[in-house]
């Protein structure tokens, strides 16, 4: 439970960061579209809000949302190392 | 380098009076009983000294970092006083 | 957002920090640690057996209550301590001795002591230090720590608020790229932990409030601790124990319950069973369930002790500031936290440390790189802060991993043992840091590293050598507090040592190209 809520935050962190121009061109050598930047942002609320459900689900209403913090702070670190 | 050495006096000292005064002073509007009055004092504290210290440093002047912290400081204490609350 | 504020604030952040960053760093490495508190522990006593793997809790306790009853039918409170949960993995039974707690760790089944363990502070110590620290009274660690934490909240929120370009920045780490790249480590390690640095800041507040923020209190409670002890007990609402009526009366069983309690909370969940006054009429076993959750405070089960009726199961203070309050500590302590969240504490709490040490490195680096465009000299101050930052971020974990050595090193019945243990703490911090005024930072930076990694790769080795089990044989028996450390111990050597080779390797073309 805990990986899948972690792959769908980092997946969920992925979209956010690739909305944004500066990443989108790492990987597109262009800005992002308003379609590709729609589409991220759709992708991280959709991953992130997935992630807390997940852990909502799977650790209850007092732990859930601490484990989702904590997961978070992994998925940030991940997608930041696969970025740099 | 604007006036820091004045600005982080009144934030550290003028923060630390604001901070037990100001809750205090609040919560003399709700009806609370006194655990509930200090509990409730106690953990805002460290919000409104911070708040404190960072308008010391977004005032445009030490001068006015001061003025502002008297301004709201002031008046909690003479209510306090009045009350009998005094620390 | 005036550039005047964003000026100010950045300067304070900047110098408060290079004189606050190696306690914050220190509170955050021992903090961290705190978070293995029971599994360092178990390390550091490697004479106690292995936690049982079964445990049924009626056996354990009549275990405790037989053996209590046998050499402590005076106490005016007997407390047990029922084992299977990581904070207590030994039946463990204690009561009031001359004004502190005498405990005795005894066999689940049989209720024999076990072996006493050599004399050491543990896993609790070092967490301990996190907010006591050591050597300075206590008032005047109470004060500096709580200082240095309203710095670290007031950093944290002007570090937000003053930031141009928080939101764009956010997932940027550029390397390769000097003070930039510095920057964005630093920037990453507090935006990305940012929700854990909130919490557990301002909850390390709360620890305190009552003695930071005394006129708070004395305003309605008068001044000093009768004052504050007055409001204490009024929040928590403490009931002190009925006195003993004088009448001696058996204990009733403790099996049905412990039965009754496990009927509501669940299979082994309890965790404490306390007996005021035992051996008389009056007295009560109030059993207590282990936290699964960030609220400390839990319902207690209240049983007549001479009769074994329950009187009542006592809910938690419904007070919301209450609730707040315990929420908030229970979050910082993370008692509750299963394996999973346990470790998701101590990355944050690692993050947190780096986040610390990458703002001290920071501070040189900018400055170093200043010089070289500038064609200066290096000021006094610069160099003596380069130096200090190899004692801080790399001595410490060499000064942590000494205290590991002294506990298997020092002979056991040494006097003052556990004092000893944490003098070779400091001592070999003292070492790092006479070391790190010796030597020219980059070379520096590589022998700590190396030391590190040794410090703390060959604990493992240790454990095998000096009275421990070695990492097969806990593996295999299923002692994972031990298996754990040992396997943490060599993670962390390993990742030192790829430091330390990283550093020697850039250290080695620097002096080549020079």
């Amino acid at each position: 439970m805990p990986l899948l809520a972690l792959a769908l935050a980092c997946v969920g962190f992925a979209g956010l960061a690739l909305a944004m121009d500066r990443h989108h061109q790492r990987l597109w050598k262009r800005p992002a579209s308003s379609a590709a930047r729609w589409l991220g942002r759709a992708v991280g609320l959709l991953g992130l809000g997935a992630a807390l459900a997940v852990c909502l689900l799977g650790a209850g209403g007092a732990v859930g949302p601490v484990l989702w913090l904590g997961l978070l702070s992994v998925a940030g670190v991940v997608v930041v190392l696969a970025l740099a | 380098m604007n006036q820091i050495p004045a600005r982080a006096l009144a934030g550290v000292a003028g923060g630390y009076v604001l901070a037990q005064w100001l809750p205090l002073a609040l919560m003399e509007a709700l009806p609370l009983d006194r655990v509930d009055t200090v509990a409730l004092a106690l953990l805002m504290s460290f919000a409104v000294y911070v708040a404190a210290i960072l308008w010391c440093f977004a005032a445009r002047s030490a001068w006015r970092a001061c003025a502002g912290l008297a301004l709201v400081g002031l008046p909690c204490g003479a209510l306090l006083l009045a009350l009998g609350r005094w620390p | 957002m005036t550039g005047g504020f964003r000026q100010s604030t950045s300067w304070v952040h900047t110098w408060v920090g290079l004189l606050l960053g190696s306690l914050l760093y220190f509170i955050f490495l021992t903090g961290t640690a705190g978070y293995f508190d029971s599994e360092i522990d178990r390390w550091m006593r490697p004479e106690l057996p292995p936690p049982p793997a079964t445990v049924d809790s009626a056996r354990a306790a009549d275990a405790a209550l037989r053996y209590l009853n046998a050499h402590e039918a005076g106490a005016e409170r007997w407390t047990i301590q029922l084992p299977g949960h990581r904070d207590t993995p030994h039946l463990v039974a204690s009561w009031p001795h001359d004004g502190h707690m005498e405990e005795q760790a005894l066999d689940a089944d049989s209720g024999e002591p076990l072996a006493t363990p050599r004399e050491t502070g543990g896993g609790q110590l070092l967490y301990r230090m996190h907010w006591r620290l050591h050597y300075l009274p206590a008032g005047a660690a109470l004060w500096l720590v709580g200082a240095a934490t309203v710095f670290l909240l007031v950093s944290l929120v002007s570090g937000v608020v003053a930031h141009k370009r928080f939101f764009s920045d956010f997932f940027t780490f550029r390397a390769g790229k000097g003070q930039r790249s510095w920057l964005d480590a630093h920037n990453v390690l507090g935006v990305m932990t940012l929700p854990f640095q909130f919490m557990i800041t301002y909850s390390g507040l709360i620890f305190f409030a009552v003695t930071l923020m005394p006129w708070v209190v004395s305003a309605h409670y008068g001044a000093g601790p009768a004052g504050q002890g007055q409001f204490l007990a009024e929040f928590s609402a403490w009931q002190a124990p009925a006195a003993p009526s004088g009448t001696p009366a058996p204990l009733a069983p403790v099996a049905p319950m412990l039965a009754q309690a496990e009927q509501r909370w669940g299979r082994g969940s309890v965790q404490v069973v306390e007996v005021l006054n035992p051996g008389d009429a009056s007295a009560r076993v109030q059993i207590a369930p282990v936290l699964t959750g960030p609220l400390r405070n839990v319902e207690v089960m209240v049983f007549d002790g001479a009769s074994g009726a329950l009187l009542e199961t006592r809910a938690p203070s419904r007070r919301g500031t209450l609730t707040v309050a315990e929420g908030m500590l229970g979050l910082h302590e993370g008692l509750f936290a299963g394996p999973v969240l346990r470790w998701l504490y101590a990355l944050s709490g690692l993050l947190g440390t780096a986040m610390v040490a990458t703002g001290l490195v920071l501070w040189t680096v900018k400055r170093r790189q200043k010089l070289e465009r500038d064609q200066g000299r290096p000021h006094r101050g610069l160099r003596l802060v380069e130096r200090l930052n190899v004692a801080t971020v790399f001595g410490l974990p060499v000064a942590i991993g000494a205290y590991f050595w002294a506990n298997r090193l020092l002979p056991i019945d040494l006097a003052d043992r556990a004092g000893w243990e944490a003098h070779a703490l400091f001592i070999a911090w003292g070492a790092t840091l006479l070391h790190a005024c010796l030597r020219p930072p980059p070379r520096a930076w590589v022998e700590q590293g190396a030391l590190a990694a040794g410090a703390l790769g060959l604990l493992p080795v240790l454990n095998a050598l000096t009275d421990g089990q070695h990492l097969g044989a806990s593996w295999a028996g299923g002692d994972w507090a031990m298996a754990g450390f040992d396997l943490t111990a060599l993670a962390l050597g390993s990742a030192f040592a790829w430091i330390a080779w990283r550093l020697h390797r850039r250290a080695r073309r620097t002096e080549a190209g020079a």
